[in-house]
């Protein structure tokens, strides 16, 4: 299988002040090294602070690495990929444009006509259930709702890459539990290969390929599990003796990290969630 | 049945205030508690606003009055707007030339009306320009931090699908700025008849602010009082419209808010 991200001792930092005012240098990922396969499904576990949303947005271009190597395709990443879709936790919706108007943006944005787009985006729209929806505003729709245009308006213009961070993090469980297995569908449909963050052991095993476990900050790769579970998935597999084998391992390694961060000094630059992040976490360990 | 009452009641509710305060406003002169010769009832005041509009005496008032506030309000509107858009924009230069802004906003239009008549005569245009100073800031400061506070979310996620800079500030910036924007046309819109009614009491022959001032010199009570209806009115009115404006572009906005 050919590598389609590569990532090569990559390093993060930057300066931040700290309680007492003084500036000091953090540094958020440090000899950071992970492959992305093409067409798989990879989620990044890790605990809260550790790096792993940074992570995804150096691969989303959004910010610059501080070293380090990362390629996309064998080309090195250098500010935005349009090959790339980005689902963000907070959905990230223009609040000003109706549901159709947001799938369009993408494609908006690459110049398509205005039937084609159109049909291009109600065409996204339905497969994420939502056609009676369309003409609506974003205020109008519930959480759930809202995540699918955002997964919808990533996949309009059809990126090789969808870059996922942590997108079912601020649904109830019952809708985590429905979009996860619809988000499945559209992968298996798709085949475009998925980086997906997330801070749920459950969520990331029954999802992917493989699980990256990442380290308390700074953050970089501890090890990889592969899930060797069959496709396509239900939602039962989670009650599968192989599921809780893989979770109890995926927690050995994980636990000890998760420890680390809790006790790791957080300053308040890093995450303007990290309270309910942590707070996750805690339950994960709860189960 | 249950629906008119429910309604008659609302309308009544809506209405009791300004319902009781005129009783008052006509009781009080009438009993001889207030002087009637300071304080004129509404039934008087009315027949004034009569007399006003049948003599055609009215309009010129708020033809000059409206003349000046719309051109000194849409000159801060558009002047406001571009200059807000290029600063919130280019923070760098914002944050150079903040301080200067908060100085120059603190000066009381009123305190420089006698330099717009040292620059520009005591004509309409220092009228038209002390207009233009108080609406402008609030427009201008509004429209700043409404730039600047785009949420970076939508930003990244602009710039995520491969949006250019132009795309960017046309579609997330303006869009995400305009409700801050029209607080600031508001602001400026109500601040815009305060500052009419000073640069009219100062060497004006007409426009409600001189109507006002000149009842009261010469003793029509009713008159003054009328003046000072239909200026609210006028302020009413002129917000009605911006509402009614910004309502048409955040139309988006609708049932998120409740006004």
């Amino acid at each position: 299988m050919t590598i389609k991200i590569n990532a090569l001792n990559v390093n993060k930092s930057f300066p931040v002040t700290n309680d007492l005012g003084k500036k000091e240098q953090i540094t958020v990922l440090d000899d950071f090294n992970l492959q992305v396969r093409e067409g798989e499904f990879l989620s990044l576990l890790g605990p809260s602070g550790c790096g792993k949303s940074t992570f995804l947005n150096i691969l989303a271009g959004l910010t610059p690495k501080t070293s380090g190597v990362l390629t996309v395709d064998g080309e090195e990443v250098n500010g935005i990929n349009k090959k790339h879709g980005v689902v963000f936790q907070g959905y990230a919706l223009f609040p000003w444009r109706t549901v159709l108007e947001n799938v369009e943006t993408g494609l908006e944005i690459r110049g398509v006509g205005k039937k084609e787009r159109k049909e291009i985006a109600l065409n996204y729209i339905n497969m994420v259930g939502l056609t009676p929806f369309a003409n609506r505003y974003p205020h109008e729709l519930s959480g759930g709702m809202k995540q699918r245009v955002a997964i919808a308006r990533a996949l309009a213009y059809d990126p090789d890459v969808l870059l996922m961070d942590e997108p079912f993090g601020a649904l109830d469980a019952q809708t985590r539990e429905i979009l996860q297995t619809e988000l499945l569908k559209i992968w298996e449909a798709s085949k475009k290969t998925i980086v997906f963050i997330t801070h749920s052991l459950d969520e990331a095993i029954y999802l992917s390929d493989r699980v990256a476990i990442m380290t308390s900050r700074p953050g970089k790769v501890k090890k990889i599990i592969d899930i060797p579970l069959e496709r396509p998935r239900q939602f039962e597999i989670r009650n599968s003796e192989e599921f809780v084998k893989l979770r109890h391992q995926a927690w050995e390694i994980l636990k000890d990290e998760v420890k680390q961060a809790q006790n790791q000094h957080n300053p308040q630059t890093i995450h303007v969630n990290k309270k309910q992040k942590k707070g996750n976490v805690r339950n994960e360990k709860a189960v | 049945m249950r629906k008119l009452f429910k309604f008659l009641y609302n309308a009544w509710y809506r209405s009791a205030a300004i319902i009781i305060f005129l009783i008052l406003w006509e009781l009080l002169p009438r009993l001889g508690i207030v002087n009637s010769a300071f304080l004129s009832p509404p039934s008087e005041v009315i027949v004034a606003i009569k007399e006003l509009i049948t003599t055609g005496e009215l309009w010129t008032h708020i033809e000059s009055s409206l003349q000046r506030s719309l051109s000194g309000l849409i000159t801060a509107i558009i002047s406001g707007i571009l200059l807000g858009l290029f600063l919130g924009w280019f923070k760098k230069f914002e944050a150079f030339i903040d301080p200067l802004l908060q100085l120059f906003r603190q000066i009381s239009a009123f305190a420089l009306f006698p330099v717009f008549i040292l620059f520009l005569g005591i004509g309409e245009v220092s009228k038209s320009a002390i207009i233009f100073w108080a609406s402008f800031w609030p427009i201008l400061l509004n429209t700043v931090s409404g730039v600047k506070n785009v949420d970076k979310l939508l930003i990244d996620s602009a710039r995520s699908m491969g949006a250019s800079q132009t795309f960017i500030f046309q579609k997330v910036v303006i869009p995400a700025a305009a409700p801050g924007i029209f607080t600031g046309i508001r602001l400026g819109g109500a601040y815009c008849i305060t500052a009419l009614v000073a640069a009219e009491m100062i060497g004006a022959a007409s426009g409600l602010g001189f109507y006002i001032l000149n009842s009261q010199e010469i003793f029509q009570i009713p008159h003054m009082y009328a003046g000072i209806i239909i200026l609210a009115f006028l302020g009413l009115g002129l917000n009605y419209i911006l509402a009614l404006i910004e309502s048409r572009f955040t139309k988006w906005k609708k049932g998120l808010v409740k006004e």
